[in-house]
């Protein structure tokens, strides 16, 4: 080959490069823009989808906010995050009273508090006997008796719920007699607080928990 | 000739192999790192494709987003639209029957608060060997102020008569019409008008003067005057103010103060005689009155 055939194949082979060089440098910008679009679109999506989900939970609890306060007769209210309970009739604030949440436990048999309209399925006074659930006795590490229906386990008066939550008052006997503890998925009161609240609640009183 | 001491110049040398290589090679090793960055390219452009896809895919679930946050906007605002509470401003009583306690509101706030007593939750058998009974509980829901009582009279319901009765082992006598009750020294006790009156022997008749502790009693006999007769208004009883709650029921001043703080009366709601001078002046009639 001759030194000027050798020059143009050099010519040539550096130009090759150089334009598959400059293609590929295209397409990698036009890539990185591409998949920066797409990041954005995502994070934005993202953003915008916790946003709506929060918008939409604080309709759902203005919603029934609203409904409890509008209830014609008796009602009770429970505010999830400024944890009170409170006893409205007519939509007047009779009773307000502070109240502890039990969060849901890996042990626990019990779902975590929702919010929604439930309705008062039953209400036991302080000499109403309760099955105390196997696991209660388990998760606060103690052994589980034979009899495990209980008389006063849910203390002086306590209400369950249409799904299942129970609210109930500190007990003096059973493993929910320790006021530093809350059932899981349950609502505690004083035990004077609710002796007042319960004699005025019947089965079917609407409750809403927000 | 020949030199014999200076060499003849050589042949020029034939490049070796290896320098021929790298005097030819450059090129085509340029040429193959030029397809490589094509194939690459080719690559690149799969690549975009995707990401191309991910962007549109990832718009058309933000367009998504946005039109589910403008209805869920719209949705908490419709919600918000609405009242959160009753209507207007009106103040309400609210009375706690295990707490003994009175709270006068506006919406959430307390504008005044005392200790109350409410009904004992007792019951007063009516008559002897009858199962009808009389139960002393307040009574728990909405009422409202009926009216506001300045000076108010205690007319004792029948349970009062009963009661006193039951305590001071005593017969019970309602005075009713022309019945006379003879008092032993001649006289007798009868009506007179709206009175119930000691009638002398002579005709002269001495009106009596009956209050709370000092009901007519004649050996073991109580005697009931009449609704509507003076002997059967008590002054003093109910304090200086009652609101008047419909159905007999109020909240009223008490001549017992201790008992304020427990369940001791028969259903009304007493409070202290200065407490019900505030509320008087604070109630206005037709105020709800919640009791639980």
């Amino acid at each position: 080959m001759t030194s000027k055939a050798r020059v143009l194949a050099w010519v040539v082979s550096v130009a090759v490069v150089a334009a598959a060089a400059a293609w590929n440098v295209q397409l990698l910008a036009d890539w990185r823009r591409e998949s920066a679009a797409a990041s954005r679109a995502t994070r934005a999506a993202d953003s915008l989808e916790a946003h709506t989900r929060s918008t939409r939970e604080r309709a759902l609890v203005e919603r029934l906010r609203r409904e409890a306060r509008s209830q014609p007769g008796v009602a009770l209210a429970i505010d999830l995050d400024s944890a009170h309970l409170t006893l409205l009739r007519d939509g007047l604030v009779l009773r307000r009273l502070p109240v502890t949440l039990g969060a849901a436990t890996a042990q626990a048999d019990a779902q975590a508090l929702g919010r929604g309209a439930f309705e008062v399925a039953t209400v036991l006074g302080p000499k109403d006997r309760w099955e105390v659930p196997a696991w209660l006795f388990t998760e606060r590490g103690l052994p589980v008796p034979e009899t495990t229906a209980i008389r006063g386990a849910l203390g002086v008066a306590a209400v369950r719920l249409s799904d299942g939550p129970w609210i109930y008052a500190l007990p003096t006997v059973g493993p929910l007699a320790d006021s530093t503890y809350t059932m899981p998925g349950a609502i505690r009161a004083k035990a004077k607080d609710l002796a007042s609240v319960t004699p005025n609640v019947t089965v079917g009183t609407p409750v809403y928990i927000f | 000739m020949t030199d014999p001491i200076r060499p003849a110049d050589p042949q020029p040398a034939a490049p070796s192999r290896l320098r021929r290589w790298l005097l030819d090679a450059p090129p085509l090793l340029l040429l193959g790192v030029a397809a490589a960055i094509g194939v690459a390219g080719f690559g690149t452009r799969r690549a975009i494709a995707t990401a191309s896809a991910e962007r549109q895919a990832a718009e058309a679930r933000l367009d998504a987003a946005r039109r589910e946050a403008a209805a869920a906007g719209d949705s908490l605002a419709a919600v918000r639209a609405v009242s959160a509470g009753p209507a207007g401003d009106t103040a309400f009583i609210v009375v706690s029957i295990a707490e003994n306690r009175l709270w006068y509101k506006r919406r959430d706030s307390v504008l005044f608060t005392t200790r109350v007593a409410t009904g004992t939750g007792g019951e007063l058998k009516k008559t002897a060997g009858s199962k009808a009974t009389w139960k002393f509980d307040t009574p728990r829901g909405r009422l409202k102020v009926e009216r506001k009582d300045e000076s108010p009279m205690w007319v004792p319901p029948d349970w009062h008569f009963v009661e006193l009765a039951k305590k001071k082992k005593l017969s019970l006598v309602f005075l009713k019409g022309a019945m006379t009750v003879p008092v032993g020294d001649g006289s007798v006790i009868a009506l007179s008008g709206q009175d119930v009156v000691r009638r002398m022997p002579d005709g002269h008749e001495i009106p009596y003067d009956a209050r709370e502790g000092r009901e007519i009693i004649v050996g073991r006999k109580l005697i009931v005057p009449p609704l509507g007769t003076h002997q059967r208004r008590f002054a003093g009883v109910l304090g200086a103010f009652r609101l008047y709650l419909g159905d007999g029921y109020g909240i009223h001043g008490t001549d017992v103060p201790s008992s304020i703080g427990r369940s001791a009366s028969h259903g009304c709601i007493r409070v202290r005689n200065e407490d019900i001078e505030v509320l008087y002046q604070l109630v206005s009639v037709g105020t709800p009155v919640l009791v639980y």
